[in-house]
């Protein structure tokens, strides 16, 4: 565990694979642009501009975080998170043969980060994982709704657009920490299991000895 | 004389959607440093100079910037980078830990990334 008790600054046990699978991923782009550089898709990739390059290693470390956290939930969140990752990885696929569709990717961050809020407002509590797969959706919605005219409303419009599912996503996980249900959150201090819980549980009488003293109220 | 730089593309361009990301980030830490301020009732610098931040970057948002305010916003990333390897020499010295992965994230390879960018941003201008 790190330094506080709060799972947001370090990483829930249970995320393993979603840790493991995007650097594997990375690991493995990486080995094969120097094993094979002539490969079709590593030469796509770089002819494509900075916007679409830095777009397809964030939908693919997303959508390989997304894939890596399926096992390890249950069966309907298992299968939100298997279906978010494919739809990701697809999208990537989609960019790299330039038949991307700027407001799908939107759609796709937009989403992933609406969900994270209304699970966060449920009580789940976040931790680096969660917070770096929101890093990377709001740089893909960045990217993806970056303004076509350079008008003074459209930069506006989008820098607070941003800055506000930025500070949206923000509160709720703050709402998280702090609520009582949070499924990730250790408890606070360990329940009383001694003599005096158990006695105070039955409702018997403690022992004399553990008994409170009284105070004298006479003025003496 | 205040040269524009050239108007990349707007699908091409990005260094826009970088600094948007980091003005929401700067953003959400100033209201971060706000709350603390206000639990322990002390006003800190913190505040202020996140706030600036966000209110610099933002203003700096736009695909037609002029030389001069690519120059400012690369000395203004130069300080982010200073600030956050001060904060990781703390950590390091002090807790024997590094900071957490998505502070460094975007304390440090982010800024260095638009440092780069806006540097040949900055190359191809000249």
């Amino acid at each position: 565990m790190a330094y506080t008790a709060s799972p947001m600054y370090s990483f829930i046990g249970d995320h393993l694979y979603g840790i493991v699978l995007p650097l594997l991923v990375a690991a493995s782009v990486w080995v094969i642009s120097r094993l094979r550089p002539g490969n079709a898709y590593i030469r796509r990739y770089r002819s494509m501009d900075p916007r679409r390059r830095l777009l397809v290693w964030v939908l693919m470390l997303d959508g390989s975080l997304h894939l890596g956290l399926a096992p390890e939930h249950g069966p309907l969140w298992g299968a939100g998170f298997l279906l978010f990752g494919l739809w990701e990885i697809a999208l990537v696929g989609r960019v790299l043969g330039g038949r991307e569709s700027w407001r799908r990717i939107g759609w796709a961050a937009g989403l992933g980060l609406i969900a994270y809020t209304v699970v966060s407002a449920g009580g789940t509590s976040p931790d680096q994982l969660g917070l770096l797969s929101k890093l990377l959706e709001l740089t893909m919605l960045a990217l993806a709704l970056a303004p076509r005219h350079d008008r003074r409303l459209s930069r506006t419009r989008y820098t607070f657009g941003v800055s506000v599912m930025a500070v949206i996503v923000r509160l709720e996980v703050g709402q998280a920490l702090s609520g009582p249900a949070g499924t990730a959150t250790p408890p606070a201090r360990p329940r009383p299991q001694g003599c005096c819980f158990r006695l105070w549980r039955s409702g018997q009488q403690p022992p004399r000895r553990l008994q409170p003293r009284r105070l004298s109220t006479s003025a003496s | 004389m205040e040269t524009t730089a050239p108007a990349l593309p707007a699908k091409t361009d990005v260094l826009t959607p970088l600094l948007a990301v980091q003005a929401a980030v700067l953003l959400v830490a100033t209201f971060e440093a706000l709350v603390f301020t206000m639990a322990f009732g002390s006003l800190s610098p913190v505040v202020g100079f996140t706030a600036l931040a966000f209110l610099l970057i933002a203003a700096g948002l736009g695909r037609s910037m002029s030389r001069r305010r690519l120059l400012w916003l690369r000395r203004l990333q130069r300080l982010f980078l200073a600030t956050a390897l001060i904060d990781l020499g703390l950590a390091i010295f002090m807790a024997q830990r590094l900071l957490e992965p998505v502070s460094l994230l975007t304390r440090l390879a982010l800024p260095l990334y638009i440092t780069r960018t806006l540097t040949g941003r900055l190359r191809e201008d000249s």
